[in-house]
This record gives C-alpha cells, sequence and structure tokens, in this order.
C-alpha cells in the first residue's frame, strides 16, 4: 500500500512555501533593478498577487497578521508610509477570502477575471488612500501600469504557484481546485 | 459543528478588523510624521541592510554585465564619440584653465575668503525604494562614516537627492523626483531663481520662476544655495518641453540607474549655528561655577569641531 509523500514536503509546499514566496517577493521589490519610474508599482502588485492566490486557497497557508506584517515590512522597504502596503495586502487577503468558495465553479477564466475585478479595486483604493495622504490627486499612470502588468502576468504566476504547492500532496488536500 | 465554525468565522472577522483599524490608525500616524516611527524605520533599516545588500549584488552584477555587452555592441561608434568629444573638452580645459588664473587674480585683488572644502563619503546603493509614495534610495553607508540627515548627494552626473534619515550603517535619500523633495536652483543663463519640484514621475518641474523671465530647453539648472542646505553650483539637470506637462527638467542623473553616489558633507550654515549656541549654552550652564577663561577655551572647541572643513574625508 503507497503511503504517499512524506508530511514534512506536504507542510513545507502548502504552509512554508507560500510565505517565503511572499517574503522573496518583498525583497526583489526593494532590489535596485533599474526599472523605469513609470513601472514602480509592478513589484509590489506583484507580490498582493501572490497574497491573493495563496489567500484563494480552500485552506489559506497565511493568517492575515502574517499579511499585515508583510505589508509593513514593504512598507519600510518601499520608504512608503507605515501602513499603506499593510492594508493593501489585508484587501488583497479578504478579496482572496471572498472568492475561494466559489473557485472551482469559476474555472481558470473566471479566475483570471474576478483577480483583475479584485485589483482593479484594491488599486482604486490604493490611489484614492495616496491621494488623500497627500492631499493632492496622485497621477493614475504607474498604477495603472502596474496593474495592467500584474493582470497579464496572473495566469502564468497563478498556474504555476498552484501546481508548486501541490507538490507531495494528495488529491483534494488543500487546493481549492479539487 | 456549525457553532465550531461560527465562532472561528467571528474571531477571523475581529482580527482582519483589528488589523485594518490598526494599518488606518499607522497611516495617520505616519502622516503625523512620529519620530518613534521615524526612528524605527532608521532601525529596522539597520537591520534590513545587510540582506538588501546581499540581494543586491547579483542584480547589480547582471546589470553591470548587460551594460557591458551593450558596450562592446556599440564600441567603434562610442569610440568615435570620445574621440570627438575629448577634442572638444581639450578646448573646453583650456579655456577653464585661463579662466581660473582670471578669478585667482581677481579673488586675490578683492581679498576674497576661500570657501570650505567640503568632504565627502561614497557608498553603494543597496535598495531601490521607488513606491507609491516615495522615490527613494536605501545607501550602505550612515552615520559611522558621517552621514547625516539633510546631507545633499550626488553622483558623476550631477545632484541626485538628499539623505533624510540616516542609521549607523545605512541611510536613506530621497530623489529629486520624489513628490517632497524641494530643491532652490537658478535656471539659465540669466540664473533666474526657482525651487526645483518633485512629482513622483520621471521629470521635475519649476515652481515660483519670476514672471519676466523666458526659460528655453536645454538651459542649465544647478543649486542656488539659497536656504542653505544645499551647497551653491551643483549641477542639477537641464530644461525641457514636455508637450502635456509643459516646462519640465530632466535631471542629468539617471534616477533609475543609480549605483555609486557621494555624500556631501556640506552643513547648513543655519543648522550648524543652531546646534553650536545648544551646545554652547549648555557647556556654559555646566562651567558656571569655573573659570571664564575655561568656558571661552570650550567654546572655541565646539566651534571648530562643527565647522564643516573640519570633517573632511
Amino acid at each position: 500500500m503507497s503511503r504517499g509523500p512524506a508530511l514534512t514536503d506536504t507542510a513545507f509546499m502548502a504552509r512554508t512555501f507560500p510565505k517565503l514566496a511572499v517574503g522573496l517577493a518583498i525583497v526583489v521589490t526593494a532590489i535596485p533593478l533599474g526599472l523605469p519610474g513609470d513601472a514602480v508599482f509592478a513589484l509590489p502588485l506583484a507580490a498582493m498577487m501572490l497574497v491573493f492566490i495563496f489567500s484563494s486557497f480552500k485552506v489559506p497557508p497565511m493568517r492575515p497578521w502574517f499579511v499585515f506584517l508583510a505589508g509593513l515590512v514593504m512598507d519600510v522597504l518601499t520608504a512608503g508610509p507605515f501602513g499603506f502596503w499593510a492594508l493593501v495586502f489585508l484587501m488583497a487577503y479578504c478579496f482572496g477570502r471572498a472568492i475561494a468558495p466559489y473557485g472551482p465553479g469559476l474555472g481558470p477564466i473566471g479566475l483570471w477575471l474576478a483577480f483583475i475585478a479584485s485589483a482593479c479595486a484594491i488599486g482604486a483604493c490604493g490611489w484614492a488612500v495616496a491621494s488623500l495622504y497627500f492631499m493632492r490627486l496622485l497621477d493614475p499612470y504607474p498604477m495603472g501600469l502596474g496593474l495592467a502588468a500584474v493582470a497579464l502576468a496572473y495566469p502564468f504566476v497563478a498556474w504555476a504557484l498552484e501546481r508548486l504547492v501541490r507538490i507531495g500532496q494528495p488529491a483534494g488536500n488543500l487546493s481549492f481546485r479539487d | 459543528m456549525d457553532l465550531a465554525a461560527s465562532r472561528r468565522s467571528r474571531r477571523s472577522g475581529i482580527l482582519l478588523f483589528t488589523l485594518f483599524f490598526a494599518s488606518i490608525i499607522l497611516l495617520i500616524s505616519s502622516r503625523l510624521e512620529n519620530e518613534y516611527m521615524q526612528s524605527a524605520r532608521g532601525a529596522f533599516a539597520d537591520l534590513a541592510a545587510p540582506v538588501l545588500e546581499a540581494a543586491s549584488l547579483p542584480a547589480s552584477m547582471a546589470r553591470r554585465a548587460f551594460d557591458r555587452a551593450n558596450a562592446y555592441l556599440a564600441l567603434f561608434a562610442e569610440l568615435d564619440r570620445l574621440k570627438a568629444e575629448n577634442q572638444r573638452l581639450q578646448q573646453v580645459a583650456w579655456r577653464a584653465q585661463g579662466l581660473e588664473r582670471r578669478i585667482s587674480q581677481m579673488r586675490t585683488l578683492l581679498n576674497a575668503v576661500d570657501e570650505p572644502a567640503l568632504g565627502f563619503a561614497s557608498g553603494r546603493v543597496i535598495a531601490d525604494a521607488r513606491g507609491p509614495f516615495a522615490r527613494s534610495m536605501l545607501l550602505n553607508i550612515g552615520a559611522e562614516q558621517g552621514v547625516k540627515a539633510g546631507y545633499a548627494v550626488i553622483n558623476e552626473d550631477g545632484l541626485v537627492g538628499r539623505i533624510v534619515n540616516s542609521g549607523e550603517r545605512a541611510a536613506r535619500l530621497i530623489l529629486l523626483s520624489d513628490l517632497n523633495s524641494r530643491v532652490p536652483v537658478l535656471v539659465g543663463p540669466s540664473a533666474a531663481r526657482a525651487v526645483l519640484v518633485g512629482d513622483n514621475s520621471s521629470t521635475m518641474t519649476l515652481q515660483f520662476l519670476p514672471g519676466d523671465v523666458t526659460i528655453y530647453p536645454g538651459d542649465e539648472v544647478y543649486t542656488s544655495g539659497h536656504g542653505g542646505l544645499f551647497p551653491r553650483g551643483l549641477r542639477v539637470g537641464v530644461a525641457t518641453e514636455d508637450a502635456a506637462k509643459g516646462l519640465r527638467v530632466r535631471a542629468h542623473a539617471k534616477m533609475e540607474e543609480l549605483e555609486y553616489v557621494s555624500v556631501l558633507f556640506f552643513e547648513s550654515p543655519i543648522l550648524v549655528s543652531k546646534e553650536a549656541d545648544e551646545l554652547i549654552s549648555r557647556s556654559h550652564s555646566r562651567e558656571e561655577n569655573k573659570l571664564s577663561g575655561a568656558a571661552e577655551s570650550e567654546e572655541r572647541r565646539i566651534r571648530a569641531a562643527i565647522r564643516p572643513s573640519s570633517r573632511t574625508r
């Protein structure tokens, strides 16, 4: 009788890997990659996309406090006001959790559209908070560009992450797609 | 079973609400520029500096390799350009030598006081924090190397920004393009005064230009030294015409490609005198009962220690 993969592999890929992936995305945001000025939102929003993807699993591998702390670290590294990325990540977490029960019914295209709608709402809220913070209307173009980039990247990233998280897992254990 | 799930859901809801609330409180505190937050940010930057330095190395090496590959591809065109530039620079150097001699003679005639030499420390950019609110970068030098908040930061092309926060081994600089950046400048051959204002885009705008001044694309922009925050005469950028935004200034320094920068140890005269007065008054109160001669020597010592020229590295 097959006993399946080792429990440690399962625990690592299902629980630790998502946290490491979000942490890595946050560190990459801070590395001087020489991106053009208008593309500065792409990397922070990519970290937000990871939070959304992992939160939309049936059993979320991250707790809200982890999402909050990850946002605070992002705030420090991007030299923004404390709380901004924490707020954005928490919104992504809430949208991800709201979509989780409908995941199996939506299918890949439905999930993509749900992400685009969620990202637009989060982006609009983020832009409004930023404008309110500075008491002036900020240029929405960089945010729009960042949202377009993550919207295009979502299907590939979501597909790859889902397969990575499933490594060593029995079918129907953690992912909402089953 | 349903009751337990309902309890879990309620607990999760309360936790989420608390975290959202905490985020909003933090945002408001940050807006009010709470000094504990600033010091916490500095402390975290110090902690994160080694990690970011290690993480930025591969990116830095990859960028250098990419630049080198591009340079090889354009080697012959670059050689021709450099030859032409070298010829032009030789003429400029010859003219500059003549001007230097004339300035030196005139200074002697006027008995003018020499400006103190500026000290500096050079460091590497280890983190690029160009987020929605800020265009800033983290350097691998800090208070240990003499870096303080307010110091101007330059690279080989010109002014880059200024230090806003300095930890022990890391410092944060805000770029000229940052939303909060304000630099008093002089524009064009008429040296019209203006304030260079960043708006988080790749070019900057000029505010408070006198109404009767005409600025043309190509006019040089350099620091005026007004307000005492920056030394006078640092190269900043060049005026350009933008179809949508009107008159803009493009910085000479390429903000996206910054790797090594230098921090100028230029003390604001206002800050220096304030700092000196505070130290002197403290020293006076301590020395009140001692001999007046001792207090005077202490005053002289403090004034000498705070003078910018004494910080030359």
